[in-house]
């Protein structure tokens, strides 16, 4: 019983040191996104580990530009994110590009996508993730 | 995609916990050095990595477009400022429940950011005093920086800078709501402004706007995901109440609506950072369903600004 009031404390105080390195990390993310782009007034954190995957699907709309910006932990390019269509396909990896924190998205039609998200695990094995889009004004 | 929607639900709802709790164990390990090995019971207690999982913050993530990005899209069509589809801020003070509050906290910034567009500084103006009051009222307003207030407040003339402000508005009130678990605030503020803006796009679209009725047919991803973010809300009256089965006939209707797409390898350029996404998505939707779907989400938009 000791030990688990023990270990109960460290994980409700490790979960707030968690959700405190988010808001960092949040920060970091922020730097890459500039002023040409308007958030889309969501935020999109995960805590993940090892192997877990971070997704969401959602619309690109046609004849817009967006800037994704993806960020875990408090160093550049130890998140991997990619981008996949309807019938998933992948478009877009950021795997192929030294895991640059962030890409620019130009659209033709509209289209819904997958937008997944997991650590490169020879730099990081757990962290929070935060993608950011914005889309050009 | 349906898929890993339901294998996302079924992780969060049936392992959610025990997920989270041997995940923070295995981050505390990772933090320790890393030739410590884990105990044979952690190991037991750590999730199958061989399935795609998801632990997050908010229990699971999904995605709205912006209403900005609507509002924008009809400023651009060229259609005329029509403030009389607008909300009347003046309401804000009815408002007495979180649930209206929230609701009509999206609803007043597309509002704004639509007045500011079309440059009507005063009225834009009128919009961010109600939705910075809506904001104390939550208790949302103390976790956005006083400098961007500040900045909202003396940008309402400013299209540029307001519709820059109010996406970080929203989004630094979505990631405090988030972090605060309370979710069904953070959804409803959404459904607020994705129900305006889609209202103001179906009005400029019955006058014949064709980019509004291509926009307004685009929508239909967003009215599905929208409704399984309602599904997950734990305030039962919302869930009884008449807004709710407007939403889900609204994704109803939004189910009639053709859609058919064809890839297209992208195109990458590495120096400029940038991919062009050229697939193809054709909708095709009728008059008489453009009317409906229009008449429901004026219903939808009737309830959320009722006092």
């Amino acid at each position: 019983m000791k030990n688990l009031l023990l270990v109960l404390s460290f994980v409700i105080a490790a979960s707030s040191q968690l959700l405190a390195q988010c808001d960092s990390t949040a920060s970091y993310a922020q730097e890459f996104m500039d002023d040409n782009f308007i958030p889309d007034g969501q935020s999109y954190r995960a805590l993940i580990f090892d192997d877990q995957l971070a997704e969401f699907e959602t619309t690109f709309f046609g004849k817009s530009k967006y800037r994704i910006a993806a960020y875990t932990g408090m160093e550049e390019e130890q998140l991997i994110f990619s981008l996949y269509d309807e019938e998933n396909n992948l478009l877009y990896s950021n795997e192929k590009h030294q895991n640059s924190p962030y890409w620019d998205f130009e659209v033709e039609s509209t289209l819904n996508v997958r937008l997944e998200a997991r650590l490169d695990k020879t730099k990081q094995s757990s962290g929070c993730a935060v993608i950011l889009i914005g889309f050009e004004k | 995609m349906e898929d890993s929607s339901k294998t996302i639900e079924m992780i969060n709802s049936r392992f959610s916990l025990v997920v989270f709790f041997s995940a923070i164990l295995l981050f505390l390990l990772s933090c320790g050095e890393k030739s410590i090995e884990k105990s044979k019971e952690l190991e037991a207690a750590s999730i199958d990595s061989s399935k795609s999982t998801i632990v997050d913050v908010s229990g699971e993530l999904f995605s709205i477009p912006s209403p900005i990005q609507t509002a924008l899209l009809i400023k651009n069509s060229k259609a005329e400022y029509r403030p009389e589809w607008l909300a009347d801020a003046d309401n804000y003070s009815e408002y007495e429940t979180n649930t209206q509050k929230a609701m009509n906290l999206g609803v007043f910034g597309t509002d704004m950011a639509y007045s500011s567009l079309y440059e009507n500084g005063q009225r834009a103006l009128a919009y961010f005093k109600a939705l910075d009051n809506l904001a104390k009222d939550l208790g949302v307003r103390s976790a956005i920086s006083p400098e961007l207030i500040e900045r909202l407040g003396a940008n309402a003339e400013n299209a540029d800078s307001l519709v820059y402000l109010t996406g970080r508005f929203y989004e630094e009130g979505d990631a405090y709501l988030k972090k605060n678990e309370r979710y069904d605030i953070a959804s409803l503020i959404i459904l607020g402004g994705w129900v305006e803006s889609s209202h103001l796009t179906a009005q400029s679209a019955l006058e014949g706007n064709q980019e509004a009725q291509n926009r307004l047919a685009q929508q239909k991803k967003s009215s599905s995901t929208l409704v399984k973010v309602l599904e997950k809300t734990t305030d039962s009256k919302f869930k009884k109440g008449e807004l709710y089965q407007v939403m889900d006939s609204i994704a109803v209707a939004y189910a009639s609506v053709q859609v058919s797409y064809s890839f297209e390898k992208p195109e990458t350029d590495p120096s400029k950072k940038l991919t062009v996404l050229k697939s193809q998505t054709d909708y095709q939707v009728s008059d008489s369903l453009l009317q409906s779907i229009a008449a429901l989400l004026a219903s939808a938009r009737a309830k959320i600004s009722e006092k």
